[in-house]
């Protein structure tokens, strides 16, 4: 066995593994000596996902050669999803059937799942995501952004963030009608991590991809936004002490096409 | 040249005028070059006040007004926006309309008309729906019961040897699948492009793949081509479906993390 793991906590696995599994389909999954690696771009390269669980979260870990291994991430989130709370969840690599062991622990009882291994080209290196400055830094509710999502989701396809010293707006707009959810620093719904709004910034992100991660945040954790004007915003969602979860999305990026311009001068 | 298909209208007298005018709304292009003012009631309440304009109203209805300079219209409104109306007042040509949507209406009066043209514009080459490829690629991986019921994208732009693959993914059967995206009607070239492709997986990945075209039409001969070759054609008629899709474009995460390396560096 190169790596054999284990976690008393199922369900949180199957919890990550939901968001992951939403953005990527397919995906190297690390194995080293600090800790267990995902990181990847979602089909169309706009969002990225950078997951890392440390070695203490797992009440077993034991590791004789790091390892990347190819894994459907959307077959490994339909078992874990059956994941029950009573269950520790196994997962090793097996050296001879060069197979991927999923097996749930109960009381006297144990269920085994194994999955080939796929081949997986990673092109180019995926950037260092941590160490970054934005200009626009807060800590939100989870519950709150999941509830803009879903207001906007009803106005437009995509979402306008823009923050100042003063507070943060959250808009979405379309031909026919507009919505617009304000929030100061003092608010419940911001976390207690410092807000920290250097400059004004402004950037457009596309709901879909914003969706598919908050969605599956857990409603009573926070999560950390930092962005700056028209660039990638970036989604931290800090796993207890236990690792984290981050997520990247592109901007969308005004065109200066004639055509755009004419949507920007009249209601239409 | 067929020169019937344009037809410059008297000024006077001003009753022919619009007439003529009325009659040829959502049937001919109208073309009036004119000093006049325009009076926007909407949202915003704006005028705009008396020079020279250049006036264009298309057969779907859509208005542009150009000025003297620059190449942004002064004003317009979507095709099919709302019904227009020529009209006289006070001795000068009125044209008025008002958008459904919103109840907004433009009104602009001509003080003076020197050249009004009806041309019976005609357009052979299909619809252009706006974008290229990458967004037609971006909606079907949102959308990808587009490509075939249960299909899961992997990847997008795929690099091989042979040029890049539009869509690699795998169908219910968990089989790899390949998929050429075209915004035109597939050309006998796409289909042998395609072909190539599969071939390129045989030879050097030892590998059989399905392929798909994806395209709004597919002449006959194209189609009997990838059938005959095992490959499978899926029409998607673009044009309908474009027209939802918003704008701005999303750019790449990789564009930005360049830059900040560069930064890092500078």
């Amino acid at each position: 066995m190169t790596f054999n793991l284990l976690l008393e906590d199922a369900k949180l696995m199957a919890n990550l593994s939901s968001v992951i599994s939403s953005i990527v389909s397919e995906s190297n999954f690390k194995v080293s000596e600090d800790g267990i690696r995902i990181k990847a771009f979602d089909a169309t390269r706009i969002s990225m996902i950078d997951f890392f669980m440390k070695k203490e979260a797992f009440n077993k870990y034991e590791v004789d050669d790091p390892a990347s291994i190819g894994l459907s991430l959307e077959t490994l989130n339909s078992i874990l999803k059956t994941a029950k709370t009573t269950e520790h969840l196994k997962m090793s690599l097996n050296d001879k059937t060069k197979r991927f062991e999923v097996i749930f622990l109960g009381k006297n009882q144990k269920r085994e799942f194994a999955l080939s291994l796929i081949d997986i080209h990673e092109e180019g290196t995926i950037p260092d995501t941590i160490h970054i400055d934005f200009d626009a830094n807060f800590e939100i509710k989870a519950t709150f952004l999941q509830q803009v999502i879903k207001d906007a989701e009803m106005i437009s396809d995509y979402l306008r963030v823009k923050a100042n010293p003063d507070g943060v707006t959250f808009s979405a707009e379309s031909d026919t009608k507009e919505m617009s959810t304000y929030i100061e620093p003092i608010s419940e719904e911001m976390g207690t991590d410092a807000y920290n709004v250097v400059d004004e910034s402004e950037s457009v992100y596309s709901l879909d991809f914003l969706a598919n991660f908050v969605k599956g945040i857990r409603s009573s954790d926070s999560v950390k936004l930092s962005f700056s004007q028209e660039q990638p915003l970036r989604i931290v969602y800090d796993i207890e002490d236990k690792g984290h979860l981050i997520y990247f999305v592109a901007p969308r990026i005004e065109e200066s096409e004639v055509i755009d311009d004419y949507d920007d001068y009249e209601s239409n | 040249m067929e020169l019937s298909n344009i037809v410059n209208l008297p000024v006077s007298p001003i009753n022919n005028l619009i007439d003529r005018l009325n009659k040829a709304v959502g049937d001919k292009m109208i073309i009036i070059a004119g000093r006049c003012k325009a009076y926007f009631d909407g949202r915003i309440k704006s005028t705009l006040e008396s020079g020279d304009r250049l006036l264009v109203i298309k057969k779907d209805l859509s208005i542009i007004m150009h000025g003297p300079e620059g190449v942004k219209p002064l004003n317009w409104q979507k095709p099919d926006a709302g019904p227009i109306h020529f009209s006289e007042k006070d001795s000068t040509l009125e044209m008025f309309t008002r958008r459904k949507k919103t109840g907004e209406t433009l009104i602009v009066v001509f003080e003076q008309i020197f050249t009004s043209i009806l041309w019976h514009a005609l357009d052979g080459t299909e619809i252009e729906i706006y974008g290229d490829e990458s967004d037609l690629v971006k909606y079907l991986v949102t959308h990808p019961e587009l490509i075939e019921e249960g299909f899961k994208v992997v990847k997008t732009e795929f690099q091989t040897k042979v040029g890049p693959v539009d869509i690699k993914g795998r169908d219910t059967k968990g089989r790899e699948v390949i998929v050429e995206v075209k915004k035109r009607n597939a050309s006998p070239a796409d289909a042998h492009q395609l072909k190539r492709y599969v071939e390129y997986f045989k030879d050097t990945e030892k590998k059989i793949i399905r392929a798909i075209m994806v395209a709004p039409n597919f002449p006959k001969n194209v189609q009997e081509y990838l059938e005959k070759n095992g490959m499978s054609i899926k029409k998607v008629p673009w044009s309908e479906i474009f027209p939802v899709i918003q704008r701005p474009k999303s750019s790449k995460l990789e564009d930005f993390f360049v830059n900040k390396k560069e930064e890092k560096n500078s």
